[in-house]
């Protein structure tokens, strides 16, 4: 009996410790050597691609699923503003820069369940076509809970993180992902 | 009783560590055997165009609200099949083949092909593919059931009704073999 007991509990713990530390690694840990970053940026080189890793495709299944290859879009992630801090739901950030250099490009923010922030507006995005910019070419876009008057992307109060998509990426960026021009993050005011 | 405990303890975290190794390994075939397997449900004969993707869209992780999407399966494993996409008009748009274990292995966009439309022909390994016709691409897919995505950038709100109606010209069929 006493041996029954261990061998139900070791395989329950087993299979606890193996299916969470899988999912947390596949989530949220970059350790691979293809990952790199860019200011609150990273990106996964071989996200998508025949050459991606074990861990790499876990992440992508989990966490994007049907990503394009990196010769046709990188998809960059922001889980934390340009100080280094974690994307609050409850705080308004600044996102400010020029345009990436990509034939089209696009800021989404997602909930923590990886899908689209439920919003009656549908304020989900703003992209290279809808951006609103001024004159000397510099966009302003601000991710809220509440509602703001142009470019603004809706949050969540229960978490999110901001994906930015890059469409055709120049030459320069899929060279060297790290040191492409993106926006910065800067966190505004918080409730 | 001590030795026990020990041997108790690292017999678990072996069995932890095999667990961690097959969740990793094996979690993407069987994502996207979940997807495949509900694209399947909803018709597999036909080329789907979902629509634009909210935030109650809840199949596919992380959908671009600026995209739409359109699949189709294949299952090469008897037949190739054969692709052809649409053509929208002034704006970005791709086909992309996932392999059953997620990999993007093809893609092709509006720029490569200068805005014309595109016949791809996926075949399995080692199948034979009749001669097609000039400026026919033949794929050969590394595993026999995998999808084909169709993306089109709502560049403008405003052409949001045309580009739906010009995506719809996207169609998969089975390719006899010779």
């Amino acid at each position: 009996m006493w041996f029954l007991l261990r061998l139900v509990g070791g395989v329950t713990l087993a299979l606890f410790l193996g299916l969470s530390s899988a999912y947390y690694t596949a989530r949220n840990v970059g350790f691979e050597r293809f990952i790199v970053s860019n200011g609150p940026w990273t990106t996964d080189l071989t996200s998508g691609g025949v050459d991606a890793g074990m861990y790499t495709r876990a992440r992508v299944a989990i966490t994007g699923l049907l990503a394009l290859n990196q010769s046709e879009a990188i998809y960059y992630i922001a889980k934390r503003d340009s100080a280094g801090d974690t994307l609050d739901g409850n705080c308004s950030y600044r996102i400010e820069g020029r345009d990436p250099d990509a034939r089209w490009w696009s800021i989404t923010a997602y909930a923590n369940d990886n899908f689209l922030i439920d919003t009656p507006s549908h304020n989900y995005s703003v992209s290279k076509t809808s951006v609103v910019r001024s004159a000397d070419g510099i966009f302003v876009v601000r991710l809220s809970p509440a509602a703001e008057q142009q470019n603004w992307i809706a949050t969540s109060p229960a978490g999110f993180d901001v994906m930015l998509r890059l469409y055709n990426p120049g030459a320069t960026v899929v060279k060297d992902p790290s040191a492409a021009f993106l926006p910065s993050i800067t966190k505004e005011v918080c409730s | 009783m001590t030795f026990n405990w020990l041997q108790f303890g690292m017999i678990t975290l072996c069995g932890a560590a095999l667990v961690h190794w097959a969740a990793i390994a094996y979690a993407p075939e069987l994502i996207m055997d979940r997807v495949l397997a509900a694209r399947a449900e909803q018709d597999s004969q036909t080329t789907a165009h979902a629509e634009r993707a909210t935030a109650a869209s809840r199949r596919i992780v992380r959908p671009s609200p600026d995209l739409l999407y359109s699949t189709c399966l294949f299952d090469v494993s008897r037949h190739p099949l054969k692709v052809m996409t649409a053509a929208p008009t002034g704006t970005y748009w791709s086909v992309a083949f996932y392999a059953a274990n997620t990999d993007n292995f093809f893609v092709l966009n509006d720029t490569q092909t200068q805005g014309n439309p595109a016949t791809i022909v996926i075949a399995g390994r080692g199948q034979a593919v009749a001669p097609q016709g000039p400026g026919v691409i033949v794929v050969s897919a590394p595993s026999d059931k995998g999808l084909v995505l169709f993306r089109t950038l709502i560049n403008n709100e405003a052409r949001l009704s045309e580009l739906d109606q010009q995506r719809r010209a996207a169609k998969c069929e089975a390719l006899q073999t010779p």
